[in-house]
């Protein structure tokens, strides 16, 4: 028995269990965060009667969640209903099995990894999860079988369809610099340290890269402000407009589990992963189970920067418009980053790949280009406006609403 | 376990869908069984903000949405033929390797750089076609 | 493979297709009992058969068998299910199967492409494109298969020819061993083969070359289709000005 749990599979299942329990509890207090980082961005108290500072409220709200009724309306596509949750539950809690914890851990004379699976693809493994995660959209909002639903599941279809391409570009680029796909040897490759201080972390080689694929992620998990799916003022609840308690629940779940595994991949793939600058262990104490520990932790940390940095966007930045989000992925970040795969693809020809001076000048004049061709276009960010009829006098307001407003 | 080394990381992926899928399979029960179900004609027609329902629900849409879907699966699959070469390219390009061709030569680093070059030349007159059609044009 | 056994597997497939065509929809008096009965029947005849000639007793051998079977139940389900929705998800529920059994050949790379294709990608445009159609109600041409005979006999020839042609697919071993040391340059080449994914990026851009840049042109060719196929349905409604991109439609129609 002792055995099996040091063996490499053994630490694997005994990973996946922690992981996935310390996801779930970790989601929960996800939305406490978000209501907490609401208030005070609002400056508002936020839940402050459910235990002190209000701390036991996802408690609070897993039990209603649960002893709420669980309506499953006459007009849905009853199997597809249930099927739906499901399936977005359970896309966004497989998609962290390959992420890199904690480097290795020395359990009786044996080195195993902090990682619940490291084939030889796991960069493909998670964008081949991630892009199942179109289904439980689409499908909930099929089979609920109302209207809000179903423009909810089109819009978040078509978005999350749209901004895959700039996210595979991006870490394309990111390949095309290491040279592997496995996350575990991308951490690795990003722990020396350039003029002796700076870390090679992927960011400071293609900053814009980085820019990218976390703007995708906000649009991929469906968050402000590229939550047009749920946009509330128009389509009430999206594609989870009928459900309620626990598969509603689910949904919730899901998309803050989304976030952690997206924020964990930006994290290993541009900010060195559990790597900590100027901490640097040698070999015997590397893989005790206290550098483990250290590196879990800073790990941690930068996921829980950038979910702090999405929570904050979420409230900051409002929605955008269906034309402007389209425009926005077609127009924009996917020629911006077929340029940067070609920068990319020639820094490696020249063997610059690794070379900061290199990679900055070319994100900096894929940068500069990009804005000059952007604030030179004769669409402005506001475009559809710039098509619009003059602005009518008061007497003839009736007239805008001819105009048909994109779906 | 039984299985050959690599395939030890599926396992474990294997093991990890399950678990996930005992805690939905858990979640659905205890969300049946838990809460209260009282129907009503009210509750179980569709949600349209009180009004009373006028039509199906399942219409057509824009064809919009399906050029955005058929762009993307063919995007999709350009891009799926990069991956394996980003990692030979790679390679090629730091180790110096080469790899024989049938009629004689060898393909170092140019010859991948040519060959994917062209097929991304490809890609990008597709975009450039798409763009000046108005296919990436909502407004 | 002995003739016996080739006979013997012509006659799973017949008692399969059998199967099939009483479970193909129809407008009478449902069969599926029966058809489920020569199916289940089929296949299990089909996995004794292929577990007696088993060449090497592999320990993961369970593992095929099982995503197999799920492969081909969800596969005769993608046909005879009357929904076309429900038809989409059991597609990716084969595609998901077919990539489980290149796992298990340690495919990884295919496994991978296949699941963000066709269940990512070419899926997600079917089930728009069902929804797209979709009349309201079920229309005949869901209920009802057109030639299930046919089609069935059809399939079945397939099969056949296919399984007979199987005994003589170069083993897994073999091929490894050309890939590995067929070149000139032995040392250079083996030490680029370390990985699925790199092995099959170097047969693609360098011998399958010709083949990787003509499937360019086709994809070329999809994206020029994909907007001559919607352009024709967006103009022939209100447009009358033959140049006019699809983002334009309305801008001219005069306000009331």
């Amino acid at each position: 028995m002792r055995d099996f749990i040091t063996s490499q599979f053994g630490v694997s299942v005994v990973l996946a269990f922690i992981v996935i329990n310390v996801l779930l509890g970790a989601v929960s207090y996800c939305i406490y965060f978000e209501r907490k980082i609401s208030a005070w961005i609002q400056d508002r108290c936020g839940p402050n009667r459910v235990g002190p500072w209000g701390l036991l409220q996802p408690i609070a709200d897993g039990i209603k969640f649960l002893v709420k009724e669980d309506v499953v309306p006459n007009h849905v596509d009853k199997p597809l209903f249930i099927f739906a949750p499901a399936a977005i539950f359970l896309v966004a809690f497989i998609g962290f099995a390959a992420i890199p914890w904690g480097g290795q851990l020395e359990l009786d004379g044996r080195l195993v990894n902090i990682q619940v699976a490291n084939p030889d693809i796991g960069l493909l493994y998670i964008l081949g999860v991630g892009s199942m995660s179109v289904y439980g959209a689409v499908l909930g909002g099929w089979a609920s079988n109302n209207k809000y639903s179903l423009y909810g599941a089109i819009r978040a279809t078509a978005q999350m369809l749209s901004y895959d391409i700039p996210m595979g570009l991006c870490i394309l680029v990111v390949v095309l610099t290491m040279g592997t796909l496995r996350l575990e040897e991308i951490t690795l490759q990003q722990t020396g340290y350039w003029a002796g201080w700076i870390p090679q972390w992927n960011i400071f080689l293609h900053p814009l890269a980085f820019a990218i694929l976390f703007i995708t992620a906000l649009a991929e998990s469906n968050r402000t402000p590229f939550d047009l799916a749920e946009a509330e003022q128009e389509l009430v609840g999206g594609f989870h407009t009928e459900y309620s308690a626990l598969k509603f629940g689910m949904f919730f779940l899901a998309e803050y589990a989304h976030m952690i595994t997206a924020s964990a991949f930006i994290a290993v793939l541009f900010l060195g992963g559990w790597h900590l600058p100027g901490v640097s262990w040698t070999q015997p104490q590397a893989t005790q189970w206290y550098a483990v520990l250290a590196k879990i932790v800073v790990l941690s940390t930068k996921i829980i920067f950038f979910l702090f940095v999405m929570m904050w966007i979420r409230w900051t930045l409002p929605r955008f418009r269906f034309d402007q989000l389209m425009r926005l992925a077609w127009k924009g970040l996917i020629p911006i980053t077929l340029a940067l795969f070609v920068l990319a693809a020639a820094l490696l020809f020249f063997d610059r790949q690794r070379s900061p001076l290199w990679a900055l000048s070319g994100n900096l004049v894929i940068l500069v280009v990009a804005l000059i061709t952007a604030s030179s276009s004769r669409l402005r960010v506001t475009g559809r406006q710039v098509n619009l009829p003059t602005i009518a006098p008061a007497t003839d307001f009736v007239r805008l609403g001819r105009v048909e407003m994109p779906l | 376990m039984s299985l050959s080394p690599s395939l030890d990381s599926y396992a474990a992926i294997g093991i990890t869908i399950l678990m996930v899928l005992v805690v939905i399979v858990a979640m659905l029960i205890l969300a049946h069984f838990v809460g209260p179900s009282r129907h009503g004609p009210v509750k179980d027609s569709p949600y349209e903000s009180g009004m009373p329902v006028s039509t199906d629900a399942r219409r057509r849409f824009h064809i919009r949405f399906y050029i955005v879907a058929v762009l993307f699966m063919l995007f999709d699959v350009e891009v799926i033929f990069m991956w394996p070469w980003a990692t030979v390219f790679h390679h090629a390009a730091t180790t110096g390797a080469t790899i024989p061709l049938e009629t004689g030569g060898v393909a170092g680093k140019g010859f991948l750089l040519a060959g994917m070059g062209v097929f991304f030349a490809l890609l990008l007159f597709g975009l450039l076609y798409e763009w000046k059609k108005g296919a990436f044009q909502w407004d | 493979m002995t003739s016996t056994t080739g006979y013997v597997l012509y006659l799973v497939f017949a008692l399969g297709a059998a199967g099939l065509y009483y479970l193909l929809p129809r407008t009478g008096a449902s069969k599926t009992a029966i058809g489920a009965t020569l199916g289940v029947s089929a296949l299990v005849g089909l996995f004794v058969l292929l577990g007696a000639h088993g060449s090497a007793q592999r320990r993961d051998e369970v593992y095929f068998y099982l995503f197999a079977a799920t492969a081909i139940l969800a596969a005769v389900r993608v046909i005879t299910h009357p929904k076309p929705v429900y038809s989409a998800i059991y597609f990716v529920a084969v595609v998901i199967a077919v990539a489980a059994l290149l796992l298990l050949q340690e495919a990884e790379f295919l496994a991978v492409a296949l699941v963000i294709i066709y269940a990512g990608a070419i899926l997600v445009t079917y089930l728009f494109v069902i929804m797209l159609a979709q009349q309201p109600g079920s229309p005949i041409y869901d209920r009802r298969t057109r030639e299930p005979f046919l089609a069935v006999v059809v399939g079945f020839v397939l099969m056949a020819m296919i399984a007979g042609r199987a005994g003589e697919l170069p083993a897994r071993a073999a091929e490894k061993a050309i890939l590995a040391d067929g070149g000139r340059n032995p040392a250079s080449t083996a030490s680029l083969l370390t990985g699925n994914t790199m092995a099959i990026g170097a047969a693609v851009t360098t011998k399958y070359v010709v083949a990787l840049e003509l499937s360019g042109v086709l994809l070329l060719i999809s994206m020029v289709g994909a907007i001559a196929l919607s352009r024709k349905q967006i103009t022939s409604d209100v447009i009358r000005s033959p140049r006019r991109t699809l983002g334009q439609i309305g801008k001219e129609v005069e306000p009331f």
